[in-house]
């Protein structure tokens, strides 16, 4: 086995040469992330809103179960929509398993109790002041959730880039409903396991690199914007 | 005598089962300049939230408009539509103080331009305009939020402590262009505990008494 410094090195040397294989994965992982965090972050945003500030029936039994969401371990989702998606599945005609839209569904419930919980979290915790100078203005509903959102941009980006954090990083639902297919549904946690059992760590810890730059440079981004956010008209 | 526009009937209001008030009757006619004075924890800031429907009371009958009586939430969107709410500490949104001021006008009948500039020279706040409303200080921020209250051209201005941080100069300029509101046929309903300086604007003072009793004493 090759020491962890010869890993290492030879793993920088492959993200550095641009090796096809190694960047297809590192798209595809973007790709669907990016896609799902697009997808869930309205919806759990408009969701903690209405949860934060509206009452309706049955509004304390979703605030209980978006938080118990948030423990629903990857693998039981992905086992779910295996289930669901696979060919004597209520949904196996779509015909979406081993696919990336599939991963992007995953994901997609992955980060929307992540999301919905964490902007809760800032909507409960925010000043009463937004809304009320929003609804003594006399501005519609749609403009009130606008103005707040922006008022709080920083907190619920922060619950976003959270979201995004989640769903990048994991391994057991990609791997269930994307299938580890080379150029297709393999991304950089699922080539990583792969790696891993085959004993070659070298693209294993080149992906593991850029995770780690990942979740560096969005939590530099947030930390940013909060800190300029004064200059930022 | 003018016909009040809003007149509440038994009204009452509990926080986690401790009354702050019950009972209250009182009513509000065009033009009037009403103080609202009263010990602290008295209601003033639950009466003024109430009447400009951000806040819903235990109990209450509400009459606008000569209709007939109604519940706090029959009456919740016309009580909305027709005040504005200044908070004792008022909030600006997080953009130019220009931006600020352009969210009055979503209301329904908001000031004519011409008056709007008035009203910005006035409170001399022109030299503002392009500045983060967020990085004033709390005097330019109550005399921004006085203008805004006031583009929106509300029937009934609700100020909760609008003269706490402003400076003597700028106050002789925002009891001007509130008394021009009020000539408007707007009605003022501010709490202020510096009396003397509400005096030149108001005509009314409703008293809650520590026993629970809201009384009027004219002040003209």
């Amino acid at each position: 086995m090759e020491s962890l410094f010869d890993a290492t090195l030879d793993a920088l040397k492959l993200l550095i040469s641009f090796d096809a294989d190694l960047w297809q994965i590192i798209w595809v992982s973007y790709s669907v992330s990016v896609r799902a965090i697009l997808i869930a972050a309205p919806f759990a945003i408009i969701t903690a809103y209405l949860l934060a500030f509206h009452q309706f029936i049955f509004r304390r039994a979703f605030i209980l179960l978006v938080e118990t969401w948030l423990a629903l371990p990857a693998v039981v989702v992905g086992l779910t929509l295996y289930i669901m998606l696979s060919r004597s599945g209520p949904m196996g005609d779509w015909g979406l398993l081993f696919t990336q839209t599939a991963m992007v569904i995953g994901q997609i419930i992955l980060a929307f109790p992540i999301i919905a919980a964490l902007t809760f979290a800032v909507f409960k915790g925010c000043d009463e002041r937004i809304r009320e100078t929003a609804i003594t203005l006399g501005l519609p509903e749609w403009k009130t959730i606008l103005i707040t959102i922006r008022e709080l941009r920083f907190g619920i980006l922060a619950a976003v880039v959270a979201g995004f954090s989640r769903i990048i990083a994991e391994v057991g639902c990609a791997l269930m409903v994307g299938g580890n297919i080379l150029n297709y549904t393999r991304n950089m946690t699922t080539a990583i396991a792969l790696e891993t059992t085959k004993g070659s760590f070298t693209s294993g810890i080149a992906l593991g690199f850029v995770l780690l730059l990942t979740a560096l440079l969005l939590n530099y981004t947030v930390f940013k914007l909060g800190s300029d956010k004064n200059h930022l008209l | 005598m003018t016909q009040p526009f809003l007149k509440v009937r038994q009204l009452s209001h509990s926080y986690n089962g401790r009354e702050v008030f019950s009972d209250f009757k009182f009513s509000l006619s065009t033009g009037d300049a009403v103080l609202l004075q009263g010990e602290n924890g008295a209601g003033k800031t639950t009466i003024l939230k109430i009447l400009s429907g951000l806040l819903e009371p235990t109990a209450g009958n509400f009459v606008l408009a000569n209709q007939s009586g109604t519940t706090y939430k029959m009456s919740k969107d016309q009580l909305r539509s027709q005040s504005i709410y200044l908070h004792q500490q008022p909030f600006l949104f997080d953009t130019s103080v220009e931006k600020n001021l352009a969210y009055a006008g979503d209301s329904a009948d908001v000031l004519p331009l011409q008056a709007q500039q008035t009203v910005i020279a006035e409170l001399g706040i022109q030299n503002l305009l392009g500045h983060n409303a967020t990085n004033l200080s709390i005097g330019q921020k109550q005399r921004v939020a006085i203008a805004r209250s006031l583009f929106s051209n509300p029937r009934l201005l609700i100020l909760d402590e609008p003269f706490t941080a402003i400076d003597k100069d700028s106050f002789v300029n925002v009891v001007s262009v509130l008394k021009q509101y009020k000539n408007r046929g707007g009605t003022i309903l501010l709490v202020s505990h510096q009396h003397d300086r509400s005096f030149d604007l108001i005509n009314c003072c409703w008293c809650i008494h520590p026993r629970g009793v809201l009384y009027c004493v004219s002040v003209d």
